[in-house]
Order: structure tokens, then sequence, then C-alpha cells
């Protein structure tokens, strides 16, 4: 293996599960997050003369901006499918026994509210949930301040909230 | 006034279903590592080194 493809490997490795949460955000959709994750990467590659000369930081920033052009240039395809966070509740739902129905119809609930979350908000509340990433490592992966992420994910979790409380008192 | 929703357990079941499972990352890193493989390294001709290059920012490759 040379030297230039151990680097890849290394760069997939740190940035895998980060990328992939924020492709999750960017389209709200698991299939299509890993479609892109790896339509990230082999983009990755046939640059990656010019990205591993680059600093860490700018690394990171260069690896983003693909990933976020990869993940328009799948909305702009005509065969785009809806997007579906709640389309695993979904599948499942008429599985479940009855005591995790309502568990359920919890789950489809909230990833419909997420769903309906701006981009921003949804991207940053991915990141720090499906990947647990910190909030500093989150503005350092998308370029903003700490505070606005502090700020942005405050203000998903408060939607969130008001959208499952009415959806509690008004199934 | 109902109990105030619990977001957070909801949120964290929510966010297990919508990892990367395993399986799945192993296509992906599979796929990827072959068509690197298939691709080979990234050449850069000799007048891109010694012309090009300098010119070039980090800019460009944000485009994608």
């Amino acid at each position: 293996m040379s030297s230039a493809q151990r680097a890849f490997d290394a760069l997939y490795e740190r940035h895998r599960m980060s990328l992939y949460a924020f492709l999750l955000g960017r389209t709200g959709d698991r299939d299509a997050a890993g479609d892109l994750l790896q339509e990230t990467f082999l983009r990755v590659w046939r640059k990656f003369d010019r990205i591993t000369a680059l600093p860490e930081a700018e690394q990171r920033r260069v690896l983003y901006a693909i990933a976020r052009n990869a993940a328009t240039d799948h909305f702009r395809k005509p065969t785009q499918r809806e997007v579906s966070l709640d389309r695993v509740a979904d599948h499942q739902a008429t599985e479940d026994s009855e005591s995790s129905a309502e568990h359920r119809a919890q789950l489809q609930a909230l990833g419909r509210a997420i769903q309906k979350l701006p981009e921003d908000l949804r991207t940053v509340l991915t990141m720090a949930t499906v990947v647990e990433m910190s909030r500093v490592d989150i503005a350092r992966a998308l370029n903003r301040p700490p505070g606005t992420v502090r700020y942005q994910l405050y203000e998903a979790r408060r939607r969130l909230e008001c959208i499952m409380q009415s959806w509690k008192d008004n199934p | 006034m109902s109990e105030k929703f619990d977001l957070e357990p909801l949120l964290r079941s929510w966010a297990e279903e919508n990892q990367l499972s395993e399986q799945v990352e192993a296509r992906i890193r599979l796929a990827v590592y072959r068509e690197r493989d298939r691709l080979g390294m990234p050449s850069v001709s000799w007048w891109h080194r010694l012309y090009a290059a300098p010119l070039r920012t980090s800019a460009n490759l944000l485009r994608g």
C-alpha cells in the first residue's frame, strides 16, 4: 500500500462518522447519507494529491465542502425520493408488540419533527446526537463559532420539545 | 396543563436508530477502497506542478 493510500485511509477513519452525521442532517435520509458518504470519499480521492498537501484544518474544510456539494448534487437529481427520517420507525411499527407501539409512534413523530427543522439546526442536531460530537468539534467541522453551535443545538431541542409536547397533548 | 414532554430519551432512541450500521459502513468502505485502487493515485502533470499549482488556492477545491 502506498503512503498516499495510507494517508487516505487515515482521513477516512478520522472523518467518516462525522461526515455521515453531517450528510444525514443535510439529506434527512439514512440511506442517502450512506451513499453520499461513499460519493464524498471518491471525490476526495480524485483530488487527494491536492488535499493531502493542505494543513489539517483546511483539509477538514475541503472535506465538508465536498460533502455539501455531493448532497446538493443529490437533490438536483430528478428521481430524488422524499426524505424520510421516520422511515425506520415506519417499517418496524408493524412488527412490534403492542407495548412498544406507543414508543414507535413517538419515534415516528420525532422523525417527522426533526425533518421539519431548518437544515442548519438538523445538521448540528444529528452531529451531536447520532455520533455524539462535542460542540467544539461540530463548530470546527462546520467552521462556525462554538457559540452559534450551542445556540443552534438549544434551538433545535426547544423546537422539538414544542412540537412533541403538542403531539403528546393532541396525538 | 399536562406533564412536560421529556425529549432526551426519545432523541437517544432516534439517534441509535439512525446510526451508520457496521454492515453499511463495511459496504461503503469496500466500495471506496476498491474504487481508490482502481483509479490509482491521482497524478499531477509536470505542467500543473510548475505553473498552475502555485496559482491555485484551496478555494478551488472547495467547489468539490
